[in-house]
C-alpha cells in the first residue's frame, strides 16, 4: 500500500464509520474509556458507535422520539435513533463506558426501551463497562472485577474468555505498534512547521476506531511516510483544541484557517485510544483507570493540570474551546482553564455552544471570534 | 381549611432553634462538613460533625429570593448559562464573594467537603469549592448498576446485596472506611462501630414510621394534609435522622396523620382531583402547591420525600451496618432519576395514592435530575395518569412565569372528566 493509498483508505474508513471485516464478532464501543485490547484479545473486533456517518446523523426513529429529552447528549440521541433503527444489527454486543459523558444515558435508555419492547428486531447484547477513573486500591479491585465481567460478556457472544495471557500479549503488540504510529502522527502535526493538519490527524486517528490495531498502525505508518515528504509545512498559529466530543471536519477546517491544531485534547482528539494502548498487558486496566483526561477523572488524577501541561508542552499560541448544546460538565472547567493558560500567556477563545454539525453561520461566527482574539493579542 | 398540624409547628420551631445553634456553632469556629444530600451523613452525625447539606443550603438561598442575582453573576464569572443550578447555587454565592448578601453572612470554611460522583458535574462543583477554600474534598465513586431491577423498592430493604451488586458495595464500604479515617484525623474522635449499629437501627425505625405514615396517606379517602406540610415534617427529621428528637417527631407526625384520617379531615374539602408533584421542591414558590384547591378541588396528595424516606432509606443490616449504610447511599439519587427505577417507582406510587394528575418538574439545565423524565411520563400515562410537564428549575426563578403555568395547569384540569362523588 503506497502512502497515498493509505491516506485514502484512512479517509474512507473515517467517513464510512463502519467496522471492516466480519470474520469475528464485532463489538460496538460507545466512546472512550474501554481498553480495546481486552475486546481484541477475546477474538472480537471493536468498532465505535458514538460517532455517526453523515448520512445517519439526522436519522429519526419515530418509536423512540417521544422518550428523548431535548437536553439528552447529542451523541446519545443520535445513537438511540440508530440503534432502534437497526443500524447495529450486525454487531454481537455494544460496550458502554460508564465514564464517557453520554454513554451511561445511552445505555440506560437503550436497555429500558428494549425492556419495554420497542426494538423491532434483535439487538446486540448491551454491556456496561463500569471502570472508575481513580487510583485507590479499592478502585483497582473494583476495576479488576469489571474486566472479569467484560470477559464473561464477550465469551457469551462467542469470544474467547477470559482473555488468555498469550492473546493479550499478541494484541498489545499491535496496540503498541499503533501507539508508535500515532506518536509519529503527533510529531508531524505538532512539528515546526506542522506537516499534517489537525483535521487530517483527527480523521486518520479516528479511522482506527473501525480497524484492527495492527492494520491501523500499518496504514498510519504509510500515511505518515507520505506526509513527511511534503515539501511545504503549514503556516499560521499553533492552536490547541479542548471541549466536548467533536468529530466534524468542517469545524476543524474553520479553526485551521488560522493555523494548525497541534494539540487536540477533546474526546475525538489525541486522548484516544487512551493510555491502556501503551501499557504492558497486565497493566491495561490500571493504565486506563489512571487517565487524567477521562471525562470523569477523579480529582487525584489532576485532570485540569494534565490538560494545561499538554497544551503548554505543545507550544500552543492559542487554545480554542467549544462544547455541545447540552454541556453540563466541561463548562465548569472553563474559567479555571482560562486562568491557568493565562499564566502561560496563552489566550483561550471560547466558541461557545455548537450543534453536532454546525451550520455555515456558526462556522463564520467561530472564525470571526478567533480572528478578533488573535488580532487583540497581536495589538 | 384545616389548621396547621401541631407536628408542622414543632418541626419548624425545632429547625429554627437547631439552625440558630448550628449557625452559632460554625460561625464560632466549630468544625462542620459541607456535603451533598446523597452522601452518608450518618457517618458525620455519628462522629459528631455537623453537616450543612448543599441542597438544603441551596433551597435556603433560593427561598431568600437571591438565586436570580447569583445566576446572573454566574455567567460573569465565566461559567456558561446551561450548567446545573440546584447543586451549584451555594458555590456561586461563595464565588460571588459578598458575604453580607448571603444567608448567615456566608458559610465559614468547612472542615471537609463530601460529594458522590452520581452526576458528572458534582466533582467539578465541589473541586472548585475545595480549591477556593483549601478544605479537603472527599469524593465517593459512583459506578452504575449494570442490570437494574425495575421494582427496586421491593428488594432494597433486604435483598440489597443482589440489587446493588457486591462489587459496588465493596467499593462503597472501602471508601466509607477511608472517610471514617479522614474524620477521625480531623476530629480526634474514634468511630465506634457498636454504637453506630444502634444508631442505624434508630434510623431504620424512623423510616419505618414514615412508611406507616405514607401508607396512611395513600389509603385515606381524601388527603388529610398538604405536601407543604408533608415535606418539612419529613425532611427536617431526615436531616436529624436517628436522633431522639427525629424518632419522636416521626411518631408524632404519623399519629397526627392517623388522627386526621380517622376524623375525616381533608386538606381540601372539595377534593376532586389528586395530584402528585414529581421532582424536588419548587423552592422559590411553594405556594404553587395550593393554587388549584379552590378553583378545581385539586390537591397535591404526593411528593417524593415521604415515600422515599421508606423505600430509599430502610436497609436491614444483616449483621453489617456499614454495608447496609452503603446500600442506602450507593444508588440513592439514581433511584429517583434513572430508568427503569424512576418510571417503575412513580407508577407504583401513583397507583397506590390514586393519582389523577402528575406535575413533573423537568429542569432543562440539570441533566442528572431531568433525564428519564419522558420515559417516566410515558409510563404514568400508560397507567392512566395525566402528566403535565413543568419545565423549570428548582431554585432558578428567572424563567418561572407563575401566571402562565397556572393557566396551563388549570386548562388541563378543566379537561379532566369530573369524578362522581
Amino acid at each position: 500500500m503506497t502512502g497515498q493509498e493509505a491516506i485514502e483508505a484512512l479517509e474512507a474508513a473515517f467517513a464510512a464509520k463502519a467496522a471492516a471485516g466480519h470474520d469475528r464478532p464485532i463489538v460496538g464501543v460507545f466512546g472512550n474509556g474501554v481498553p480495546l485490547s481486552l475486546i481484541s484479545a477475546a477474538g472480537c473486533l471493536p468498532a465505535d458507535v458514538k460517532s455517526a456517518p453523515d448520512n445517519r446523523i439526522f436519522h429519526v426513529e419515530p418509536a423512540v422520539s417521544r422518550f428523548l429529552e431535548p437536553f439528552l447528549d447529542d451523541h446519545a440521541r443520535v445513537f438511540l435513533h440508530r440503534l432502534f433503527g437497526g443500524d447495529f444489527r450486525g454487531m454481537a454486543a455494544i460496550v458502554f463506558p460508564r465514564d464517557d459523558a453520554a454513554a451511561l444515558a445511552a445505555y440506560q435508555y437503550a436497555t429500558e426501551l428494549r425492556r419495554q419492547g420497542l426494538a423491532k428486531s434483535s439487538m446486540p447484547r448491551l454491556v456496561l463497562w463500569n471502570l472508575v477513573h481513580g487510583k485507590s486500591d479499592a478502585i483497582a479491585a473494583f476495576n479488576d472485577r469489571q474486566a472479569q465481567r467484560l470477559g464473561e460478556e464477550l465469551a457469551a457472544i462467542g469470544g474467547t474468555a477470559p482473555a488468555d495471557g498469550d492473546a493479550l500479549v499478541r494484541v498489545m503488540e499491535a496496540e503498541h505498534a499503533r501507539t508508535a504510529a500515532l506518536s509519529r502522527l503527533e510529531t508531524l502535526v505538532s512539528g515546526d512547521p506542522p506537516l499534517v493538519s489537525g483535521g487530517e490527524a483527527m480523521r486518520w486517528r479516528n479511522a482506527g476506531r473501525y480497524l484492527e490495531a495492527g492494520r491501523h498502525a500499518a496504514m498510519l505508518d504509510a500515511a505518515c511516510e507520505e506526509a513527511a515528504s511534503r515539501q511545504a509545512g503549514r503556516s499560521g498559529r499553533r492552536i490547541g483544541l479542548v471541549g466536548t466530543a467533536l468529530d466534524d471536519p468542517r469545524v476543524y477546517g474553520a479553526i485551521e484557517s488560522f493555523g494548525t491544531i497541534v494539540c487536540d485534547l477533546q474526546p475525538f482528539g489525541s486522548v484516544w485510544p487512551g493510555p491502556s494502548s501503551a501499557a504492558m498487558p497486565d497493566e491495561v486496566v490500571r493504565a486506563e483507570a489512571g487517565d487524567p483526561l477521562a471525562a470523569r477523572a477523579r480529582p487525584e488524577l489532576a485532570p485540569l493540570e494534565a490538560l494545561v501541561a499538554r497544551l503548554v508542552r505543545s507550544r500552543c499560541d492559542v487554545v480554542v474551546a467549544q462544547y455541545d448544546q447540552n454541556d453540563d460538565t466541561f463548562g465548569w472547567d472553563l474559567p479555571g482553564l482560562r486562568d491557568r493558560l493565562s499564566a502561560h500567556d496563552i489566550p483561550l477563545v471560547d466558541l461557545g455552544f455548537r450543534d453536532p454539525r454546525p451550520d455555515d453561520a456558526w462556522l463564520h461566527t467561530a472564525q470571526s471570534r478567533l480572528a478578533a482574539a488573535l488580532e487583540a493579542e497581536h495589538a | 381549611m384545616p389548621e396547621e398540624m401541631t407536628a408542622s409547628r414543632t418541626a419548624t420551631e425545632y429547625q429554627r432553634e437547631w439552625v440558630k445553634g448550628l449557625r452559632a456553632q460554625i460561625t464560632g469556629g466549630a468544625q462542620y462538613a459541607f456535603a451533598n444530600a446523597d452522601t452518608p451523613h450518618e457517618i458525620f452525625h455519628h462522629m459528631g460533625l455537623p453537616v450543612v447539606t448543599n441542597q438544603w443550603w441551596s433551597a435556603i438561598i433560593s427561598a431568600k429570593q437571591l438565586s436570580e442575582h447569583y445566576f446572573d453573576h454566574m455567567e460573569s464569572l465565566g461559567f456558561h448559562g446551561r450548567l446545573a443550578r440546584y447543586s451549584s447555587l451555594p458555590l456561586i454565592a461563595e464565588l460571588e464573594g459578598d458575604r453580607e448578601r448571603q444567608p448567615w453572612g456566608g458559610l465559614p470554611r468547612p472542615a471537609v467537603f463530601c460529594a458522590r460522583q452520581s452526576a458528572d458535574d458534582h466533582q467539578k462543583i465541589f473541586s472548585l469549592w475545595a480549591e477556593r477554600t483549601g478544605a479537603p474534598l472527599f469524593l465517593f465513586s459512583a459506578p452504575a448498576v449494570p442490570d437494574p431491577a425495575p421494582d427496586w423498592w421491593a428488594l432494597a430493604r433486604n435483598d440489597w446485596e443482589h440489587l446493588y451488586g457486591t462489587d459496588r458495595l465493596d467499593l462503597m464500604v472501602a471508601e466509607m472506611r477511608d472517610l471514617i479515617a479522614l474524620l477521625e484525623g480531623l476530629t480526634g474522635r474514634r468511630f465506634d462501630e457498636e454504637s453506630f449499629r444502634a444508631y442505624l437501627d434508630r434510623v431504620n425505625a424512623q423510616e419505618e414510621i414514615f412508611a406507616e405514615a405514607s401508607e396512611l396517606l395513600a389509603a385515606a379517602p381524601r388527603s388529610p394534609i398538604r405536601i407543604n406540610e408533608q415535606i418539612p415534617n419529613v425532611m427536617i427529621p431526615q436531616w436529624h435522622r436517628g436522633s431522639d428528637w427525629a424518632l419522636a417527631h416521626a411518631r408524632a407526625f404519623r399519629d397526627e396523620v392517623a388522627q386526621r384520617v380517622r376524623s375525616g379531615t381533608a386538606a381540601c374539602e372539595n377534593e376532586r382531583i389528586r395530584m402528585m408533584w414529581i421532582g424536588a421542591g419548587l423552592w422559590f414558590d411553594t405556594s404553587f402547591y395550593t393554587a388549584f384547591e379552590e378553583s378545581h378541588g385539586a390537591v397535591f396528595a404526593w411528593s417524593m420525600y415521604l415515600p422515599f424516606a421508606a423505600d430509599g432509606y430502610i436497609r436491614h443490616d444483616h449483621g453489617d451496618p456499614l454495608r447496609a449504610l452503603a446500600a442506602r447511599v450507593v444508588s440513592m439519587n439514581e433511584q429517583l432519576h434513572q430508568p427503569p427505577w424512576v418510571n417503575s417507582w412513580l407508577v407504583e406510587q401513583a397507583k397506590k395514592h390514586r393519582i389523577d394528575v402528575a406535575l413533573m418538574l423537568i429542569p432543562r439545565h440539570d441533566r442528572f435530575s431531568g433525564l428519564g423524565s419522558l420515559i417516566a411520563k410515558e409510563a404514568l400515562e400508560q397507567a392512566g395518569v395525566r402528566v403535565i410537564e413543568v419545565w423549570s428549575d428548582m431554585v432558578d426563578r428567572r424563567e418561572w412565569d407563575r401566571d402562565a403555568m397556572y393557566e396551563r395547569v388549570a386548562s388541563e384540569l378543566d379537561r379532566l372528566p369530573r369524578r362522581s362523588d
